[in-house]
């Protein structure tokens, strides 16, 4: 199975683009691991990455998840003065109706990167669907339940992760970096230096 | 978020599109680009962030965000996310990507991810 993928440059160009283009358009920083936090939890505020939420508005969203019913009055007042958008606007129905906005957009948002990944495959002429990860991850794990498990549990650790740690990939890796913010410096150097040594440690125990 | 979906819609798409021409949702790229084996994707993620650090500066009255902060589950954070990133070769959006691309494993991983979210949420989130 061959790949033409882009050239580092091409690539590169189109990743700070897509940094710079969300801000533009929607006010807010890129951030797949903050628009996924947003889609799946009871959240009170509308900021995106998970370190500012928390720092303001960690109580109220503690009670907000504890209770079905929004505690809006919390979160709006408790928001308020720390992030940009609970502002004036979302004082009590207002909040309700801007964060259901904010979890339709976010996952529209991801929902389009699937669709994008999808014409990516298309449009370098991939046989759309074949199922399969890429063949050094059976070499490592095998077909059998290694993989599934590697798989699962990878995930978690993602998810865990990125939301503890306020970002990704985008919101650190990228957005981050790219307004030299130390927290998103320090955490890329993190992650990147932890997969490289797991990615050796995978090498040397599994192939 | 204000304005239309279509201002998600639109850098959604080319995000997913990016990391899928540029081989980032590929467990053989990533893996390879983790042991020093492959440059191409350090490159890439280099350029972007470097071109990122120019156009944030010069759109720096156009763009005005929040700093990001530091908190205590910034470094524990990003360790484990490293460790999954190595073992599950995605991140987020790479497994949403990979979904988009019809390599169904990842809906095993974004089932781990959407896991991970919640007990962050339930557990982690102070």
């Amino acid at each position: 199975m061959t790949h033409n993928y882009w050239p580092w440059w091409l690539g590169g160009g189109f990743l700070a683009l897509t940094a710079i283009l969300y801000p533009l358009l929607t006010g807010d920083p890129l951030g797949v691991s903050g628009a996924l936090g947003r889609v799946l939890r009871r959240y009170r505020h509308r900021t995106d990455d998970s370190a500012r939420a928390e720092s303001g508005c960690g109580e109220a969203q503690q009670a907000g998840e504890q209770q079905s019913t929004p505690d809006l009055g919390t979160g709006a007042s408790c928001c308020g003065p720390a992030s940009t958008g609970c502002g004036p606007g979302d004082s009590t129905v207002g909040a309700s109706d801007q964060q259901r906005s904010e979890r339709r957009s976010s996952a529209v948002f991801l929902l389009s990167m699937a669709v994008g990944g999808g014409l990516a495959e298309w449009a370098g002429g991939q046989t759309w669907g074949r199922g399969q990860l890429a063949s050094e991850f059976y070499r490592l794990y095998g077909h059998g339940a290694g993989g599934w498990v590697a798989l699962f549990v990878g995930g978690i650790l993602v998810g865990v992760g990125t939301r503890l740690s306020g970002g990704c990939t985008s919101g650190h890796g990228l957005s981050g970096c790219g307004r030299l913010q130390p927290a998103s410096l320090v955490a890329t150097a993190v992650f990147f230096g932890f997969a490289i040594a797991v990615s050796f440690l995978i090498e040397g125990l599994l192939s | 978020m204000r304005g239309s979906l279509l201002r998600v819609v639109i850098p959604g798409l080319l995000l997913g599109f990016t990391v899928g021409r540029l081989g980032f949702a590929d467990y053989n790229e990533l893996h390879r680009m983790l042991l020093f084996r492959d440059l191409r994707l350090v490159l890439a993620f280099g350029t972007a962030v470097t071109l990122c650090v120019v156009l944030f500066a010069l759109l720096r009255r156009k763009i005005r965000l929040e700093p990001v902060r530091f908190h205590s589950g910034t470094i524990p954070g990003a360790l484990i996310f490293g460790i999954g990133w190595a073992i599950s070769g995605v991140c987020p959006g790479v497994a949403l990507v990979q979904i988009g691309q019809g390599i169904w494993p990842a809906f095993v991983t974004l089932a781990g991810i959407v896991v991970g979210v919640r007990i962050h949420g339930r557990f982690l989130s102070r």
